[in-house]
């Protein structure tokens, strides 16, 4: 009687030397030395028995034996709360609203840097008293949204005097109110921008959360943060003339 | 992000796992590495906490610092006398601890309690506080914690921190109410063995489990006590359980297995499990008496919550299902005979978890070798055995799986050489230039008849195209007692697939498949035998 051989998925029975000799199934295999079934199309269809993969060098020797290794890792400071900090950047516009609203639309890709780019920027006209120019930017997602400890909001800002008025405005006048908020929106400290602290250069204003925003540590939605800008302006600037430039924008935030 | 900790000679060493470049780390003063021991490392998110080599145990912080972890406590009380006018009355005593502290305030490490102070009475003055001792562990400790008791009280309670180790001396003029709010667990500031410069016993196995490090001492008579920390403390080892019955078995406790929401305690004898999740509910119970235990630390993996262990007589399987070997039926003659491996190396095996081939893969030594150089593979998805594997490039020490900074899966092998290997898909060398040896040996193939005198015809091997390469066959024909063909088939890796010569007449076929070329790849996809039954005889 004539028949065929025919066995094509070799070993995919793997090694059996427990059978008598006369039980191993055509698929099983007595050896294998650096022979194993890879499941990769690529080296010709499921389970095929393939040469092993090798064992190259990496690196240079370290010189003397290796007793052990171990996968160590180690947390980003900012997963595990305990006196970490998280930077957040603008990455999404989520109001532009106002008079004249500001300019140039999407306005957060103007704020982004991590150095901050002062040509770069985004512009609107300082306002009377009773107008306002009005932004909130959606801010990097939140890692640890356990409640904030501290933080600082940083805000690079300048001003253009065209004669509207804003040479007259008093050292002590507020400008404009930068705020660190939710969603809800729950604000969560606000800084008032005094007329003394903007020039007609871009400069860094720094703000403390706790100290010069209000933030008393209060439970919030923290999933979410945005940050706004008001511009509301004062009762001797004349609307639509004298400009506000805002060129970066970053918040840091400290966790218990 | 992942990085490698090694033991090389005396020395310990973060290597790159995409570059393989290391950096030796600084040792605390006093320390030093024993070669003849190979460490137990374990990580919790602070660091990775290294006992059982090092003289002390170790704790590698972050920023890639090592520190004590924990430093001795103090040889000496602190000493207490009334002085100014402030606002403290009553009686009053003091304690401290060595303590380190990061860039953010929080402590890192804190040593036991001091022995407490004199006691002290003041009447509406301020105390003095002398003699506070500084630690000799000045590569750890960077500060003292005082403790105090409320007045005429005695649980002590966080008083303030000097932030140095040279300052001896503090007034203490602060009332009872701004003290801390709860008294400090002064009863968890517990070392582990390998704390004191004096300790004779070690930590000789750790692991991570629910928060915590978990580990076991080389003390004799403690073989069978698991000790472990307070919730995310590396530093506070209060807390312990007893694998029951104790002292029964030479080593008592060998390994640690890690599970979602078990931990195997292994000894050569069996099986326990701890489950809870607190203090207040940790129990400990045994599960497998007799079958299952463990006789190489090493050798335990656990892959999706599954883990794999070499036993006295197989390797064995513990998941949701209870515990089963899963050599039994296969392979056994490995591990009960010896005729493939050294048994008595068995507790020196180790075994590391093959991402890229879905594989456990537990590293030997041949009998008729005196390293490791050979392996065995359970091919986890198809539920088989492969090999034994062996590499002809050195002397293979330890393993580990890892990955790079881009998140791509990596296996490390170390070698007696002082070498890092990297499993390289696509790669079919070792070392540099070293071949593969491949050799695989088919059973005996009978039709179906092992009665019958078979003609063998033409035997045709289909394999996946190969820009270059031959692969040998040597086939054997005839009963169990017929010796193999001297001279081999050779089948042209470049065809893809090709008819060779006849076989011959015989009972059975049997072939062995044999490529020992560098840089060869070998995809067996087919293998066809024509064959006539010629009768019985």
């Amino acid at each position: 009687m004539a028949g065929k051989l025919d066995i094509y998925q070799l070993g995919l029975g793997g090694i059996n030397i427990v059978k008598q000799s006369l039980q191993p199934a055509d698929d099983e295999l007595l050896q294998s030395q650096n022979a194993e079934v890879k499941l990769d199309t690529e080296l010709g269809g499921i389970a095929t028995l393939s040469k092993r993969d090798g064992l190259a060098d990496l690196g240079d020797t370290l010189g003397s034996s290796i007793a052990e290794m171990a996968e160590v890792r180690f947390i980003n400071e900012d997963d595990l709360g305990g006196g970490a900090t998280e930077t957040f950047r603008p990455i999404s516009d989520v109001e532009n609203s106002g008079d004249d609203g500001w300019t140039t639309a999407p306005l957060f890709s103007k704020l982004d840097e991590v150095t901050p780019d002062d040509l770069d920027f985004v512009t609107t006209f300082a306002q009377s008293a009773i107008l306002s120019n009005f932004f909130v930017l959606g801010l990097t997602t939140v890692v640890n949204t356990s409640a904030a400890t501290a933080g600082t909001c940083k805000i690079r800002i300048k001003i253009t005097d065209n004669g509207g008025g804003m040479a007259s405005v008093p050292a002590g006048d507020t400008l404009f109110s930068f705020s660190l908020r939710t969603s809800a929106p729950l604000t969560l400290g606000t800084a008032n921008i005094l007329r003394s602290q903007v020039s007609s250069t871009f400069a860094t204003l720094t703000f403390d959360l706790a100290s010069d925003m209000g933030y008393s540590g209060s439970s919030f939605d923290w999933s979410i943060l945005e940050t706004s800008l008001n511009c509301p302006g004062s009762a001797f600037l004349t609307p639509g003339i004298d400009t506000v430039e805002v060129s970066w924008i970053e918040i840091t935030l400290t966790h218990s | 992000m992942a990085v490698v900790l090694a033991q090389v000679g005396t020395t310990l060493r973060l290597i790159d796992p995409s570059t393989g470049t290391s950096t030796i780390l600084s040792l605390p003063d006093g320390v030093t590495i024993d070669s003849t021991r190979t460490p137990s490392i374990a990580t919790l998110a602070r660091g990775a906490v290294i006992v059982y080599s090092p003289t002390r145990n170790l704790l590698l912080l972050a920023d890639q610092t090592l520190i004590l972890l924990v430093p001795a406590a103090p040889a000496t009380s602190l000493t207490a006398a009334t002085g100014a006018a402030g606002v403290l009355t009553g009686t009053y005593q003091y304690a401290f601890t060595f303590i380190r502290k990061d860039a953010d305030d929080n402590v890192i490490t804190e040593s036991p309690m001091s022995a407490l102070s004199n006691t002290v009475t003041p009447s509406a003055q301020q105390v003095n506080l002398s003699s506070i001792d500084v630690s000799t562990d000045t590569d750890t400790v960077t500060g003292r914690r005082l403790y105090r008791t409320l007045s005429g009280g005695s649980l002590l309670y966080h008083l303030d921190d000097i932030d140095d180790n040279t300052t001896t001396v503090y007034v203490d003029n602060i009332p009872d109410a701004t003290l801390s709010l709860l008294p400090s667990n002064e009863h968890n500031m517990v070392g582990p063995p390998g704390t004191e410069t004096t300790d004779t016993y070690r930590l000789k196995r750790i692991i991570s489990w629910k928060n915590r490090i978990w580990g076991v001492s080389d003390n004799p008579v403690e073989l069978d006590l698991i000790r472990y920390t307070e919730d995310g403390l590396v530093y506070q080892w209060p807390n312990s359980l007893t694998a029951y019955p104790k002292g029964v078995e030479l080593h008592g406790v060998i390994a640690f297995a890690p599970r979602r929401d078990q931990l195997g305690i292994m000894k050569r004898g069996g099986l326990w499990q701890i489950t809870g999740d607190s203090d207040a509910n940790f129990r400990i119970i045994q599960i497998s008496v007799g079958k299952g235990g463990c006789v190489a630390a090493r050798s335990v993996v656990t892959i999706n919550d599954v883990v794999y262990w070499l036993g006295p007589d197989s390797i064995y399987e513990w998941n949701s299902s209870g515990v089963r070997s899963i050599t039994d039926d296969t392979v056994r003659p490995w591990f009960i005979s010896d005729r493939y491996f050294d048994r008595d190396q068995f507790p020196s095996a180790f075994a590391k978890y093959n991402p890229i081939r879905t594989q456990y893969e537990l590293h030997l030594v041949d009998v008729n070798e005196s390293t490791s150089k050979v392996w065995v593979a359970y091919n986890i998805t198809n539920d088989r055995i492969y090999g034994p594997h062996r590499t002809d490039v050195g002397t293979l020490t330890c393993t580990t799986s890892t990955e790079t900074s881009d998140g791509i899966p990596k296996v490390l092998v170390g070698s007696s050489t002082g070498q890092v290997y990297t499993l390289t898909p696509g790669t079919y060398h070792d070392g540099t230039t070293t071949p593969i040896e491949m050799e695989i040996i088919t059973p005996y193939f009978s039709g179906n008849a092992p009665d019958i005198e078979h003609f063998w015809g033409e035997l045709s091997i289909l394999s996946k195209i190969e820009d270059g390469g031959t692969l040998s066959i040597y086939p054997t024909v005839g009963r169990f007692d017929a010796t193999e063909e001297a001279s081999a088939l050779s089948h042209d890796l470049t065809l893809g697939r090709e008819r060779l010569a006849r076989l011959g007449t015989g009972a059975f076929v049997k072939l062995r498949l044999y490529n020992n070329q560098v840089d060869q790849p070998v995809t067996i996809q087919g293998i066809e035998i024509p064959f006539h039954e010629i009768g019985r005889r």
